[in-house]
Formats: C-alpha cells, structure tokens, sequence
C-alpha cells in the first residue's frame, strides 16, 4: 500500500510538471530534405571486325584482318578522354605468325609503335562520334614450315585497353 | 490499524509535507494566473505578438516543405576539359553550396547539415566545409555541418546580412579502381533541419 501510494505521488508530480515544462521547450522548427541524382561519366568503347578471310594460310603467305575501334554504340557515346591499346589475345602461339597493326582511317597506312602495354596509344575523343579503322596483317616466315603446323587453327581475340586521361 | 498510527513513521510525514508544499504551490501559480486582474476597466484590442519565421534554403522558402528539388549539383569545378559537361569522373572535384537565409526571422537561427553520401561511387569523398560569411573552414570529421546564426539586435529582426553559405567541398579520387557500368545510379542527398535556439 505504501508503495502504491508513492508510485501515484510520483506520477502525479511527473505528469503536472510537465504541464509546465511542455511550455517553455515548444519552438520554431523547419526541416527539409533533398536528394539529387549524380551523373557519372560513362566510357564507350566499340569493336566492330570485317573482313576476316578464312582460306588456308601456307608458310610464305600474309594475310590481313580489318576491324573498327568506336567510341559509340547505337545508343550511347564515350563521354571520357580515354587512352587504349591494342592487343592481340591468341590462342595457339606455336604457330609461328609475326603480325603488325596499322591505322588506316585516313586511306593512309600508318604502323602503331608496340610497346609493353600494347599498340599504341590512341586517344579516345568523347563527346562526338568517332571510328578508327586498323588492319592487322598476319605474315608467316616461309623458312619455317615443319611439318607440325598443318591442321591446326589460328584463333584471335582482339582487346583494347583504356584507361581514362586525367 | 487507525490513520494517525499508519502516518507516524518520520518517512512518512517528510512525503506528506512535500506533496502539500507542492500542491499549493501549484494552485497558487493557477489561482494568480486566474484571478489577478486590472482594478480598471480600459477599453483596448488586446494584441499578441508572435515572433516572425521565415527561412529559406537556396531561395527556396522552406516555411511550409519538407523536401527541396536539386539543392546540391555535383559539378566539376576542374577546368580540364576531359568529359562530356556536367559529368563527374575520377579526377575531378568540386564544390556545392548551400544558402541559408533567415531574412525575416525574428529569433536566433540553429541549423545542422546532414550529408548521405552512402550512394556515390567509390572513392569521391567530401573534403572539407567552408561557412563563408564567418571565414571558418573545416574538414569533415563525419557528414554533419552544425552551426547558428545569432540575433545581434533583439529589436531588429535577421537579415540579408545574417545569410550564411556553407560550401561543401567534394572530391573523387584519382586512384580509385572504378569500372562503370550502364545499371549505375548514383545520388546525394541532405536534410537540413533550422530550429529556433531556445
């Protein structure tokens, strides 16, 4: 009983003082949010292969494969400055081919230099539409033709590496 | 057992004491409110003053929203021309800012900043915070600006002159490894709560 009655002594003094209290803590408030999209700068790099010939190759014999480098597809364009290099990823290097790439977008045969990274550097435009035209001429050294190398298949992945410029 | 021997106990009395002092003071601050008046009858319109709020965030007034459009734009600043415009990238930086302008006001101005930059790429990072009207400039500890801006008259109600402009600073590194992809979708977000400093 004595604890009854404290415990309502106490909840009488807790809910009238903040009849008062209520009072004096009440003020001016605004609050508002905002969320806001971010837009990201996206790369664009394009592919595209022609003219890939699949006759027999003897020692002796080069043969070229042209592709497309673009920086834009049927939606979307590069909106980065961008630096690639080329690369070729072949499959079966037993088969003695040397090969070189030459730009030939502007019906002129230019060689890209190899370095470690790759052919190149070739800048990558952003903004506008662009396409580069290369050609990549495989060639076989008549003087080495063992017998070993017939049958098989010469398989390639073109790559481009790009790193945005800064 | 009778009242008065249930009541003794010293305890007791103390808690009886304190509950009759605390009731009558109570009625006593009920009574003067209720029963003082003017011995003299004038004829008048009473009047009740209420103190004038009136905030506005980037001149947008905020007295009656709850959300803001586009508040922050994260542009670069970097005059490198190396993306499309407008566009963000690793490398580049920049600055938003955010204008709080208690024109009108006629109490003194808490506000804090709160900045949600949980759904950005990786590796831009906001740098520092400039309140440009007090010269401070600060780096973030965490994503939060608190400040106030003060009445310097209480006759006078806050003004132009009381805007302050907090200017957020943001960064994206240059080492960060990010790789795009075209699902991507990034935001910013802020709420900014201006309170009356009690």
């Amino acid at each position: 009983m004595k604890t009854k009655v404290k415990f309502l002594i106490l909840a009488f003094i807790i809910i009238s003082s903040i009849f008062f209290i209520n009072s004096t803590t009440s003020r001016y408030l605004s609050e508002v949010n905002s969320k806001t999209d971010v837009d990201v700068a996206m790369p664009q790099i394009e592919i595209e292969v022609s003219n890939v010939s699949k006759e027999l190759m003897f020692p002796g014999d080069t043969k070229e494969v042209e592709f497309y480098i673009k920086n834009y597809d049927n939606i979307n364009i590069n909106e980065v400055l961008m630096t690639y290099y080329i690369t070729l990823d072949i499959t079966d290097s037993t088969i003695p081919l040397n090969y070189k790439i030459y730009d030939i977008t502007q019906n002129n045969q230019i060689e890209l230099p190899q370095t470690a990274q790759g052919f190149g550097p070739i800048t990558l435009n952003y903004g506008m539409q662009e396409d580069r035209h290369y050609k990549i001429v495989f060639s076989w050294d008549e003087s080495d033709n063992s017998a070993t190398y017939a049958g098989k298949q010469f398989k390639f992945n073109i790559e481009v590496n790009a790193i945005q410029q800064i | 057992m009778k009242l008065k021997e249930r009541y003794k106990t010293k305890g007791t009395r103390k808690v009886i004491r304190f509950i009759i002092f605390y009731l009558f003071f109570t009625i006593l601050l009920i009574i003067t409110s209720t029963f003082s008046r003017y011995t003299t009858i004038q004829e008048g319109q009473p009047k009740a003053y209420i103190a004038n709020w009136n905030v506005k965030i980037n001149n947008e007034d905020i007295t009656n929203k709850t959300t803001l459009s586009n508040v922050i734009t994260l542009v670069p600043d970097s005059m490198k021309e190396t993306t499309t415009d407008n566009k963000i990238a690793p490398g580049k930086y920049g600055h938003f800012d955010l204008i709080i302008n208690p024109t009108g006001t006629e109490v003194a101005v808490e506000y804090t900043i709160s900045l949600d930059v949980t759904n950005l790429p990786q590796g831009i990072v906001l740098t520092n915070y400039e309140i440009i009207e007090d010269s401070i400039f600060q780096s973030f500890t965490d994503t939060n600006i608190v400040g106030e801006i003060n009445l310097s008259n209480k006759e006078q109600a806050l003004s132009e002159n009381d805007k302050k402009t907090i200017r957020v600073y943001w960064e994206w590194k240059e080492d960060s490894t990010y790789i795009p992809t075209e699902d991507d979708s990034y935001d910013i977000s802020v709420m900014i709560n201006i309170r009356q400093k009690l």
